[in-house]
């Protein structure tokens, strides 16, 4: 076997070792990935020749010094980045001492677990198509292993039919094999939480509602919610300290149990009317699922008492959900140690206290208004002098003060919060919600892109025994809740100042907008029938397929599909087609010959039929001549060109006369 | 001991299920294929991704994975593909004398497709020269250092084309039998030959050569032009070529029982070495075996009937 490696070899395997590197980028720390980096370096600083290899024993204490040092750096970061970072150390080790063909193995097969690794952060199509460019360089390394002679041409050839072939089987299986629950339970990475957060400070969205990332997608399945309705609840915050608005401990509390899978369920009622969707989740590393108002709980979530839903698990990669939603729901009674919850306020007197607002809520309940008319007041406050900014000037101590009668200028979160002040200050129980609103409608997939810069914040009052949702910001800016965030922005720079880059800031220009929907309606298809294709759909697609063929069931279709793959097994390597036609005279010949060989007179190697009969007729003189009539005709048969179609067959005949006188005898 | 055992089982049941023949075409009755080291550890790590695209529930790692099945069995197909339909075919060799390298050689007969990436070697009589392969031959070595019939056992036909993840390979038996001579063994002539034979048979007695000038001779269309006598041409006596002479050392007898001294087969590579001096020197030589005896000759046919006889020598056909 040849041990070295040639330059094809090390060639590849370099280019493959760069693009690991490149694509994994994003989840190494960096000073791994600088060991990377100079890994890549002195191998190509030894493929052109400058450098030599180290040696076993050096390279040996460099990886236990490195290891240790990963360990220690990585460790805090959880079990699953130490994981990554020992396999991708042990890769880019194994990278620099490649010598023998099994050290390729080595270096392939760990390639392949990383690309797996890479499909744990990354599920879109985009990254799909990076893996398997990976993948198919992992492959041509393999393979060049052994083709030492091919041409280039040859090379590639080979290695895609290769790959194409094992699609078809690929796919059968893919959608064929029923998917196992989790073995055990993996470590999972630690990784900052994206989309929305557990507190918000007024100041605290502006970054996010600028991001074009995916939030989630969601389709619905007749009927589709209006716009102005399409509140994704994602959390409640009902606590405040005067800056920040957060959950109180209760609330956090029901989240811990929700974690572990407890929590309440909702079920359908018989009054009202139900809207099915379906949502494909961006991963954002926490647990919460943006639904409508009020979903119902499905399988595998759990509903907290504010009608919104968790997950067990957080979300790490794309996962969908089908949901069902009610118009109403019955609710309970608030207990009092809710309503003290939710009307909680930092105390008077404390370094936050908002003396202007206390004035304009005591002037006007002076003046005879009602509460209610005061809350109406403030909502046309600001749909008169307030305007919508992404970028709000900052507010000092006194927040709400600061908004109300200084500034005048903010986003959902800043008017949410002061609404929320003169609520509970009013008495009212009330409580922020989060989450998303409206999303971009994607006419020709039918389904609505809910991107991060969809985030808003609005507020929760309780009222005649039931909560009533009231959202601020409408009073400013309708248009915000009417036709999304860049039609509410009268400075539209703001819109996505930050992303140069983004398809999303160039939805002007047609061809950009086309293929940007085109990709959007690619990478919805992947996520809804590639990465979420579960049991269920599994189910559903053979229920589909089978519902075609009433006369078929699974057992049956299992059973026909394999006795197709066990027969055209059976065809492929029995090959009956190829088998050689005996023509009829060579038949009766042959029996002949059996006949005779099992008197002890076989025909030897080489022998012709003449020579043949001719000693047989002298060992049986008295098939004499029927052996040599049958020897005649044969030859005639075989090698007389004038034959006439007729003649022949009466030959044939006259030979199968012959062939029974013969072995009667 | 079972290792042993199971080896003779398994070297039986090749026996019967590949017999030896002279020209054999691949196909699924004569290929054996099994995944490779290199094809194990592939499915090891198919194993690794399954549990971790399980447990991650992970549809990518999964469609990786059976991805990566399927890549293993399409393997196997191209890797049967590659060798199937190939055709070889042995050619007789040169017989070869004992110890030396020799050569054996493979006709190949490729189907569509040119097979890729094998390799061959011999099971027993390994020789230091490894195999040449060409587009449609094979050149193989094997040595022995035992005089006689020489079969150097299956060629073992391998090839790890195209992932290496199978190992396709087959033992072909061509049936062999190569003749080798025994190694000759550098000597003297004294003791062999007898100088009384040697005088009887060999006194004045000359052969024609090209050594010394001997005496003219009437011109035959055909013969050299070189050996023309041109002078007695142009002297106008016609045309006369000029018969050489050379004088032979005298025939020589080469009797095994002169040596009864020495172990058998150091006599034979003794003799061994003297027919192929006295041929090389264009003496004449007889050969006396106790159960055989070659007269006097000379030429590659006497060479050769003496040189077999040595080797067959009290050996029973296919012993190698």
């Amino acid at each position: 076997m040849k041990a070295y490696l040639n330059r094809l070899n090390l060639t590849l395997i370099i280019v493959t070792y760069s693009v690991i590197v490149i694509v994994l980028l994003p989840q190494l720390s960096s000073y791994i990935v600088f060991i990377g980096i100079t890994c890549a370096a002195w191998r190509i600083g030894h493929f052109i020749g400058r450098v030599a290899l180290l040696s076993p024993l050096l390279l040996g204490l460099f990886a236990v010094a490195m290891s240790a040092l990963t360990v220690s750096i990585i460790y805090s970061q959880g079990l699953f980045t130490l994981l990554l970072h020992l396999v991708f150390l042990g890769f880019s080790l194994k990278f620099l001492e490649l010598r023998t063909r099994r050290d390729v193995y080595f270096f392939i097969n760990t390639g392949f677990i990383l690309t797996a690794l890479f499909f744990i952060f990354n599920t879109s199509i985009g990254s799909a198509l990076i893996a398997s460019l990976l993948l198919l360089l992992l492959l041509a390394t393999l393979l060049s292993l052994h083709v030492q002679q091919l041409y280039k041409k040859a090379f590639i050839k080979l290695l895609f039919k290769s790959c194409l072939i094992s699609l078809p089987l690929a796919s059968l299986l893919f959608v064929v094999i029923p998917r196992l629950p989790s073995l055990w339970k993996m470590p999972l990475q630690k990784q900052a939480t994206t989309g929305l957060s557990d507190s918000v400070s007024p100041g605290g969205i502006a970054k996010l509602s600028r991001s074009s990332a995916l939030a989630f997608r969601a389709t619905f399945k007749d009927k589709v919610v209006p716009e102005n309705e399409r509140y994704w609840r994602a959390m409640t915050l009902d606590n405040f300290d005067g800056t920040t608005w957060s959950q109180s401990d209760q609330k956090k509390q029901q989240e811990s149990l929700a974690k572990r899978g407890a929590g309440l369920s909702f079920y359908p009622t018989q009054k009202g009317n139900k809207v099915e969707y379906e949502l494909i989740i961006e991963p954002h590393y926490n647990y919460w699922v943006p639904v409508l108002d009020y979903a119902l709980t499905p399988s595998g979530l759990v509903s907290l008492s504010d009608y919104s839903l968790r997950s067990e698990q957080p979300i790490v990669t794309r996962k969908a959900f089908s949901i069902e939603q009610m118009d109403s729901v019955n609710t309970k009674k608030l207990t009092p140690v809710q309503i003290r919850q939710l009307t909680q306020l930092p105390t008077l007197n404390s370094a936050v206290e908002n003396p202007q607002t206390e004035q304009w809520i005591t002037d006007n309940l002076r003046k005879g208004h009602s509460k209610e008319q005061i809350l109406r007041l403030l909502l046309a406050r600001f749909s008169m002098h307030f305007t919508y900014t992404l970028k709000p000037p900052l507010l000092g101590k006194s927040q709400v003060d600061d908004f109300l009668f200084t500034t005048q200028a903010g986003f959902c979160v800043h008017y949410a919060s002061s609404y929320l002040y003169v609520a509970r200050r009013l008495g009212f129980p009330a409580r922020m919600v989060t989450g998303y609103l409206g999303g971009e409608w994607q006419a020709s997939e039918g389904f609505f892109t809910v991107r991060q810069y969809d985030a808003h914040a609005w507020v929760e009052i309780w009222s005649d025994g039931g909560w009533q949702r009231v959202d601020p910001t409408s009073f400013v800016a309708p248009e915000r809740v009417e036709s999304g965030l860049e039609a509410s922005l009268t400075n539209s720079n703001e819109f996505l100042a930050d992303e140069l880059f983004s398809l999303q800031k160039w939805q002007s220009v047609e061809l950009l907008n086309a293929l940007r929907v085109r990709l959007a309606q690619m990478d919805y298809l992947w996520a809804r029938y590639v990465v979420n294709f579960d049991n269920g759909k599994q189910l559903r697609l053979l229920q589909y397929w089978l519902a075609k063929f009433p006369w078929l069931n699974i057992t049956y279709t299992v059973f026909l599909l394999m006795a197709a793959i066990f027969s055209a097994l059976l065809l492929m390597i029995f090959k009956p087609w190829q088998r050689k036609k005996i023509a009829l005279e060579d038949k009766l010949y042959l029996s002949l010959q059996s006949h005779f060989t099992q008197q002890g007179y076989p025909r030897q190697m080489g022998q012709s039929i003449s020579d043949y009969c001719a000693l047989l007729s002298v060992q049986k003189p008295s098939s004499a001549a029927l052996l040599g009539n049958f020897a005649q005709r044969y030859n005639a048969i075989k090698y007389q060109p004038s034959l006439s179609e007729t003649e022949r067959k009466k030959m044939l005949r006259q030979l199968q006369l012959l062939i029974k006188q013969l072995i009667k005898i | 001991m079972i290792n042993v055992f199971f080896r003779k089982y398994f070297d039986k049941w090749v026996t019967r299920r590949l017999p030896a023949t002279k020209q054999v075409t691949l196909n699924s009755r004569n290929l054996f294929i099994f995944p490779s080291k290199a094809g194990i550890h592939f499915l090891i790590s198919c194993f690794i991704l399954f549990l971790l695209g399980t447990n991650y529930q992970n549809n990518l790692i999964l469609l990786m994975v059976f991805f990566l099945c399927s890549f293993m069995v399409t393997c196997l197909l191209l890797s049967y593909q590659n060798l199937a339909k190939l055709t070889l075919t042995a050619t007789d060799s040169e017989a070869q004398f004992a110890g030396q390298d020799c050569q054996f050689i493979l006709r190949l007969i490729h189907a569509k497709h040119h097979a890729q990436d094998l390799t061959f070697c011999f099971q027993k009589g390994q020789s230091k020269l490894t195999s040449i392969v060409n587009d449609d031959s094979v050149y193989l070595y094997a040595t022995s250092k035992n005089r006689g019939y020489f079969n150097p056992g299956r060629i073992t036909l391998r090839s790890s084309f195209p992932f290496g993840l199978y190992n396709v390979w087959t033992h072909l038996d061509f049936d062999y039998q190569l003749l080798l001579y025994p190694q000759p063994l550098e000597n003297t002539l004294q003791d062999l030959s007898s100088s009384e034979h040697n005088v009887a048979h060999s006194m004045g007695k000359s052969r024609l050569g090209v050594d010394q000038f001997s005496t003219l001779k009437s011109y035959q269309p055909g013969e050299s032009l070189k050996s023309v006598a041109w002078k007695q041409v142009a002297q106008g006596r016609g045309w006369l070529t000029k018969q050489f002479e050379q004088f032979s050392g005298g025939d020589h007898v080469l009797d095994i029982s002169r040596l009864n001294h020495l172990a058998l087969e150091t006599r034979l590579s003794f003799l061994c070495y003297h027919i192929i001096e006295l041929e090389k020197k264009g003496l004449r030589y007889a050969l006396i075996l106790p159960n055989q005896k070659i007269e006097m000759g000379l030429g590659s046919v006497h060479k050769k009937r003496c040189l077999t006889a040595l080797a067959l020598f009290e050996r029973v056909k296919n012993q190698s």
